[in-house]
């Protein structure tokens, strides 16, 4: 060791005086000048002569490498109740090691399969006229009065990601409860800028022979910075594109008795009677009867403000009290709810409030046979 | 009369200087020969991006009239690169590497201290490159010795 004891010093200053840190998942930022520098001490005769040394220097070249992911693990629902609807929303992430803008572009898919969360969901009705997209500025991955209309984004900074929200007006969505629309969408890099000069991609890929003018009029040179297309699950299909297909599902609650469904239904059960008591007891005056009422949400949607009414039978009087409610679709329910389930002066009030898609509630009530 | 100047300044350097050092780096790819074999061709630096492997090569010549004994090289690792594993190559020479600029040692006897452990030093632990060539340099002859990194 001590005979290279001496090669310390400058060693250190190499390494003292390298750039800075620059550390991304992404990779080196584009840009970045690497420099490679070589030290070489020697001899003649025995004597130290003095060092010399040797420089090279390359800059990182632009990596474009993006990929996009929905906004929504599962399908994007409405119900049409605003004015403008959401019909695909995603992120773009920027995995490149440039800022990058990215141009965007929504087209209506016929008849297409997606599977989005595990299900499978088959496109039924196509949307029409003009898509809007909109920057989810805040990131709170909600269209906002804030949200920006873009048809390019502004540049995305590497490892950074945008939401972006594909739009349109209501009228232009027509379908029934269950209808699935997909939305097909394309993403193209735009242009990265380096140092305050913009480098423009190419909105296909990086060969010159289909005539792109842009980046690959760019010399070829250590540090000149030129631009690699990376995206692409492999380098054989490196691009400047990626596609994304997402799933609106038109969604509305539905209480209607129709379609061979009975969504609510009244069924009637003698309890008992003044002379065979339960067992087996009849009709007569005097005897208990018990109502039972289900209401059932067959939609893909909440009803909500959901209220029932019934009015007791001609010649019957309540059973104080016999009153119950179960919002969890229990076939006997065992709890009151006095506050919106009541009765008066013969009529059954029952505010149900949110019955949610796919649920059920069911009321019960005793009436005797006057 | 600047021109001059700046000759006057140089001189002295190159008056000294018996050896030329040059480095030069490259584009290392892996290339499909025609026989279907992979193999890692050193081609013009143009395009570099992360992910990519690079390899540098550095010359040297003994450009005066002596021989030249004692040639020890030193590389730094360049920063936003990772030095590929045993990828330093030289003829003749005795090469050790250092993760801290200062122990020099061969690869298999470097250690790392990590969370108060000692570990075997692994390649993206190697910050600095020595090779110390085991003959003298005759006047007039040159020599060249290489090694890979990985862009960060």
């Amino acid at each position: 060791m001590n005979k290279y004891s001496k090669l310390i010093a400058p060693v250190l200053l190499g390494t003292l005086s390298g750039l800075a840190v620059n550390v991304h998942a992404a990779g080196t930022a584009a840009g970045t000048e690497v420099t490679n520098t070589a030290t070489l001490n020697y001899q003649i005769n025995g004597i130290d002569q003095t060092a010399v040394t040797a420089e090279d220097k390359f800059n990182v070249d632009i990596k474009v490498d993006f990929d996009l992911a929905r906004l929504n693990t599962d399908a994007n629902q409405t119900s049409l109740e605003t004015d403008n609807v959401i019909v695909a929303a995603f992120v773009v992430n920027n995995t490149g090691n440039a800022p990058t803008s990215f141009a965007v572009a929504a087209a209506n898919a016929t008849g297409t399969t997606v599977n989005a969360n595990g299900n499978d969901y088959t496109d039924t009705i196509d949307l029409t006229g003009t898509y809007t997209y909109y920057v989810d500025v805040n990131g709170d991955g909600q269209l906002d009065a804030g949200d920006t209309a873009i048809t390019v984004t502004d540049e995305i900074p590497a490892d950074d990601s945008v939401t972006i929200f594909v739009v349109l007006p209501k009228e232009n969505i027509t379908g029934v409860d269950g209808d699935v629309a997909i939305t097909d969408l394309t993403v193209n890099g735009v242009a990265s800028t380096i140092n305050g000069t913009t480098y423009n991609l190419d909105t296909d890929d990086n060969d010159p022979s289909n005539g792109s003018t842009d980046d690959a009029a760019i010399a070829n040179g250590a540090t000149t910075i030129e631009v690699v297309y990376a995206n692409g699950a492999t380098p054989a299909d490196a691009d400047n594109s990626e596609v994304l297909s997402d799933v609106l599902k038109l969604a509305f609650p539905n209480l209607n008795s129709d379609g061979g469904v009975d969504n609510l239904t009244k069924t009637s059960v003698v309890i008992s009677d003044p002379i065979n008591g339960t067992t087996n007891p009849k009709a007569i005056p005097g005897a208990v009867v018990e109502y039972t009422i289900r209401i059932v949400n067959t939609g893909n949607a909440s009803a909500t403000n959901v209220i029932v009414t019934d009015t007791l039978p001609t010649d019957t009087t309540y059973v104080a009290d016999s009153l119950l409610v179960s919002y969890d679709d229990l076939a006997t329910p065992a709890a009151a709810d006095a506050a919106n389930v009541t009765e008066s002066s013969g009529v059954i009030t029952a505010n149900l409030g949110e019955v949610a898609a796919e649920e059920a509630n069911v009321i019960v009530f005793q009436v005797t046979i006057n | 009369m600047r021109l001059l100047t700046t000759l006057l300044l140089l001189l002295p350097l190159s008056v000294f200087a018996q050896v030329n050092l040059n480095t030069e780096v490259f584009l290392v790819a892996p290339v499909t020969q025609a026989d279907g074999s992979v193999v890692e061709e050193w081609q013009d630096a143009g395009t570099i991006a992360p992910g990519d492997k690079i390899g540098y090569r550095i010359t040297y010549t003994n450009t005066g009239s002596e021989a030249v004994s004692g040639v020890v090289i030193n590389n730094p690792v360049p920063e936003n690169t990772t030095y590929v594993a045993n990828s330093a190559n030289g003829q003749a020479s005795t090469i050790t590497y250092s993760v801290d600029g200062e122990l020099f040692a061969r690869m298999q006897d470097l250690k790392v201290d990590e969370d108060g452990q000692s570990r075997p030093a692994r390649a993206q632990d190697i910050n600095q490159i020595r090779w110390v060539l085991q003959q003298a340099v005759a006047a007039g002859k040159s020599g060249s010795v290489e090694f890979k990194v990985r862009v960060n």
